[in-house]
């Protein structure tokens, strides 16, 4: 029983001691709040010192429209802001050469709606959002078709696979079924490696590999055709 | 609001949908010339609303799905085969010479698009099991190995010679130094033989051989599934003519497009895709089918050596020119 009234008076003590955190009005008056990081677009150089610096890499550098470099277009990249881990601890703004990143000192709900339609609705490319939305409207019309269709009484067999004499009852097993999917698996795999290798650059030395794997395949087919075939 | 027109109105579902349902009157139209008929006739000026028609009769019927079929895995796969080709239309450029969702490195995105919808055709076969669909299955996946790796080079070598991994690279290329047709004609060639056979088109038609395995990977499919292969063969037609007549014959370019108007542009690609559409009915229509031996025999012993040659060149050209 002493326990819990020694606990009571603890808080009671504890409750009149005075407060360890601030009001966040006071916090933005006396200095003390930092701030959140917001990019000004214009004065950025594309320069990724920010995305460099950042303690929990909240900033990721993303294509942002073109600049002219010594009479030369390049792709221009800026930071984007994932709010969700950023720890709000100025650096960027500190090391931005250009000044184009400011520490926005205001209250909880401006500091929302400028991180809202990032928190609100994940960014998403909209190569992704198009993708969706094909897949969605493809799958409603499909939808629609099986319920507008009209639904008969039917006997066992009519939902019977069509054999034309052979045994219907095949496993996955037959006909090489099992292999070909691996075939296909493997191929696909070495293509998006291949794609992958020239996303990174296009130079002689990739040229002279990607050659080198097509003669091998290609004498590896005929290998293949004039052992299996004739 | 854009965001959305793209995908859905103009080079997305509602255009695509159009254009394939076009090029199907072209192909039945074509292969009826050829064979001495009239064609479709009734429905719409020259019969030219058959196709839609087609589909939306076969949509409202009552589909039979096969018993033990993975309903699951021919769903997604059905969607998928249609949802692809439709996506891959956003990446061509139709009115403007940058396609709404182009960036740099969108060709190795279009490999992947044609190596899913491969992927896609193996589950609609494979969720249906019956000895033709495995064989049809079988036979695609083993076609598909062949005309696949002719296509992805010959768009390689165009890719080499132009030094850019993305379509509207292609494009400013083709706008400064002509179309690129007239520097790799043997590309060109295997890059049209290699979609007949992606099509599944008359001299490479064994994944759904009609004499000798029944309908192929279609066999079991009914009502609305068999709406939606159809759909699916149609749109990846649609993609894949756009596809060639972007890379080779320089997509809407042409007297009086930048200049002009986008509508001159449109009017090109349009002209392009038909004349196109048009030499791959008049093929498919006029020949006979290869043995399954003859598939290998042509692609990997006759077209990929050129290939190959047409890739060194095209490497050569690129430091030449």
């Amino acid at each position: 029983m002493s326990m819990y009234v020694k606990a009571l008076i603890l808080g009671v003590k504890e409750a009149v001691k005075g407060r360890v955190t601030e009001c966040i009005s006071y916090a933005l008056s006396n200095g003390f709040a930092r701030g959140v990081p917001v990019l000004e677009s214009s004065r950025c150089l594309g320069c990724g010192l920010c995305s460099r610096i950042c303690p929990p890499r909240a900033i990721k550098m993303r294509p942002a429209g073109k600049r002219v470099v010594g009479g030369k277009e390049v792709w221009k990249e800026e930071p984007s802001f994932d709010y969700y881990r950023c720890i709000y601890c100025g650096q960027c703004a500190d090391v931005c050469p250009a000044k184009a990143i400011s520490m926005n000192k205001k209250s909880p709900l401006d500091v929302v709606s400028i991180a809202a339609p990032q928190l609100l609705f994940l960014e998403i490319a909209p190569q992704v959002t198009s993708f969706l939305l094909i897949v969605a409207v493809a799958a409603l019309v499909y939808w629609l078709g099986g319920k507008l269709a009209p639904r008969g009484m039917h006997g066992s067999s009519a939902k019977e696979p069509f054999g034309g004499g052979a045994p219907v009852l095949s496993s996955r097993y037959r006909y090489y079924a099992v292999n070909l999917m691996t075939f296909v698996l493997f191929l696909l795999l070495i293509e998006a490696l291949c794609f992958l290798y020239l996303l990174t650059s296009l130079n002689m030395q990739i040229f002279a590999v990607l050659l080198l794997t097509a003669l091998v395949v290609y004498l590896q087919g005929v290998w293949v055709i004039r052992r299996w075939v004739r | 609001m854009m965001e959305l027109l793209y995908p859905v109105l103009f080079p997305g579902i509602v255009f695509t949908a159009a254009m394939a349902l076009w090029f199907e009157y072209i192909e039945r139209k074509v292969t009826a010339l050829v064979q001495r008929r009239i064609g479709p006739q009734l429905t719409g000026p020259g019969g030219l609303f058959q196709p839609l028609y087609d589909f939306l009769k076969l949509l409202g019927k009552e589909e039979l799905v096969v018993e033990r079929a993975d309903t699951i895995a021919l769903r997604a796969g059905l969607v998928l085969a249609v949802t692809l080709p439709i996506y891959g239309m956003l990446y061509i450029p139709v009115i403007s010479v940058n396609p709404p969702l182009s960036f740099e490195g969108d060709i190795p995105l279009i490999f992947l698009l044609l190596a899913f919808s491969a992927i896609a055709v193996a589950l609609i076969g494979y969720a249906a099991l019956s000895p033709y669909t495995l064989l049809g299955v079988g036979r695609f996946v083993t076609q598909y190995a062949m005309y696949e790796i002719v296509f992805m080079l010959c768009i390689v070598s165009a890719v080499l010679q132009t030094s850019t991994l993305s379509v509207s690279g292609l494009i400013a290329y083709q706008a400064a130094k002509g179309w690129l047709v007239l520097y790799q004609p043997l590309g060109f060639a295997a890059a049209l033989l290699s979609l007949l056979a992606k099509l599944e088109k008359k001299p490479f038609d064994l994944p759904h051989a009609k004499q000798e395995i029944v309908a192929g990977w279609t066999t079991e499919l009914s009502g609305r599934n068999l709406a939606y292969v159809r759909l699916y063969e149609d749109l990846s037609m649609t993609w894949g003519i756009a596809l060639l007549a972007t890379v080779y014959l320089g997509g809407p370019l042409g007297i009086g497009f930048p200049e002009l108007s986008p509508l001159a542009g449109f009017a090109w690609f349009g002209l392009k895709t038909f004349l196109l559409s048009a030499v791959v009915a008049l093929i498919s229509a006029s020949m006979a089918r290869l043995q399954v031996y003859g598939l290998a025999r042509t692609f990997w012993e006759r077209i990929l050596p050129l290939v190959l040659l047409q890739m060194s060149l095209a490497w050569l050209l690129r430091w030449v020119l």
